[in-house]
């Protein structure tokens, strides 16, 4: 009985530990545009007060930044909590939350998986990821430049 | 434009193979105009370059966002190549000089485009709303000068014919469009969504297709 209750209080012990480790690590979640147009699966790693910018990791690893008012309130609500949960971009990267980083992340490919077609064009929907796409994954050189197109309507729509 | 320009196989090459695309709906911003609504499959009505100025805008960026280069209004498949060639030039010469500081380099990019087409400091160096207007006063009679816009299937500034009349029009929208870069060059995304006027001024133009839209 005894050796029984040794065994299972050791798997409590084991499985506590485990969920303190990944205490720091936040969870995916489904992230909206303010317009409620776009959203994307990703994790909140970080916000910079300054640039009130969020930084949030998709689930490929890569890292996209955002600006706070551009996400949907319920979002902007979760961030808020999130700062509080760990605080500054220091303090998270301080506990291992997020790494520091001395160059920006290059994008380790580019996602063409949101890429629409429309009028024999290639389109990428949201200016962030049209940027991060135009990123090359290994250097500088292989950076491509963004042609963005401001206007009255939508493009497969009324004008 | 969606289905005179970007309809081109030229076109669509060339932004397919060297850019990455992307758009921006502005409906509901104030500075974006109004537009008589027309559906993708009405036929386009007649354009001349840089109608519409406040309907639609091609920007160009770099992946961190600094605006290059950019031409306002309505552009013909030809006109849109031009500006995308120059953009892709002057792009990889940005790449090449990161060392130094890129603003200047795309402001003077742009005086030197300014220059090569025939247009002198003075129009490059006007500031302000009256040069604008006393320009078109002046304008060329019909008939006269030829065109120093580049791209076109029209120098003469329209598919329509006797246009040239708008040759004033588009010369002094194409300036404007390249002044914004001497001004404001390597601008942020984020600033010009902030405060749009400081490209499309504060004007009310519209589109309109030749049948209306429900």
């Amino acid at each position: 009985m005894r050796a029984m209750l040794t065994h299972w209080g050791l798997v409590l012990i084991l499985f506590i530990s485990f969920q303190s480790e990944n205490f720091g690590q936040e969870p995916m979640r489904q992230w909206s545009s303010r317009d409620n147009r776009q959203s994307v699966e990703a994790s909140f790693q970080s916000y910079d007060p300054e640039a009130k910018q969020v930084t949030l990791q998709l689930q490929n690893g890569e890292s996209l930044v955002v600006d706070l008012n551009e996400l949907g309130r319920s979002d902007q609500r979760y961030v808020k909590s999130a700062r509080n949960r760990l605080g500054t971009v220091d303090d998270a990267q301080s506990k291992g939350v997020i790494k520091k980083e001395v160059t920006p992340a290059r994008p380790k490919h580019r996602d063409s998986s949101k890429v629409t077609t429309a009028y024999g064009i290639h389109w990428t929907p949201g200016i962030e990821n049209a940027l991060s796409n135009a990123t090359g994954s290994e250097s500088s050189e292989d950076d491509r430049p963004v042609m963005w197109l401001r206007v009255l309507g939508d493009l497969n729509g009324f004008m | 434009m969606r289905t005179v320009t970007f309809s081109e196989p030229n076109v669509q090459n060339i932004l397919n193979q060297n850019f990455v695309n992307t758009f921006t709906n502005t409906n509901g911003d104030p500075t974006a105009g109004q537009s008589i609504k027309h559906r993708p499959t009405d036929p386009a009505g007649p354009c001349i370059r840089g109608n519409g100025q406040q309907n639609v805008q091609t920007l160009f960026m770099t992946p961190a966002g600094e605006i290059f280069h950019v031409a306002t209004g309505f552009l013909s498949g030809d006109d849109l190549l031009k500006e995308a060639g120059f953009a892709l030039d002057l792009f990889k010469q940005i790449k090449n000089n990161r060392n130094s500081d890129p603003s200047s380099f795309v402001a003077q990019a742009h005086r030197d485009r300014l220059k090569s087409l025939g247009f002198d400091e003075s129009e490059i160096n006007e500031q302000n709303d009256m040069a604008r207007i006393m320009s078109m006063m002046n304008a060329t009679p019909i008939g006269g000068r030829s065109g120093r816009v580049p791209g076109g299937a029209n120098q003469s500034g329209s598919s329509m014919p006797g246009a040239n009349i708008f040759q004033p029009f588009i010369e002094r929208q194409f300036l404007e469009d390249n002044q914004f870069s001497i001004k404001h060059p390597m601008i942020s995304h984020k600033q010009l969504e902030r405060d749009p006027t400081q490209l499309v001024g504060n004007g009310q133009s519209f589109f309109a297709s030749s049948s209306s839209g429900n």
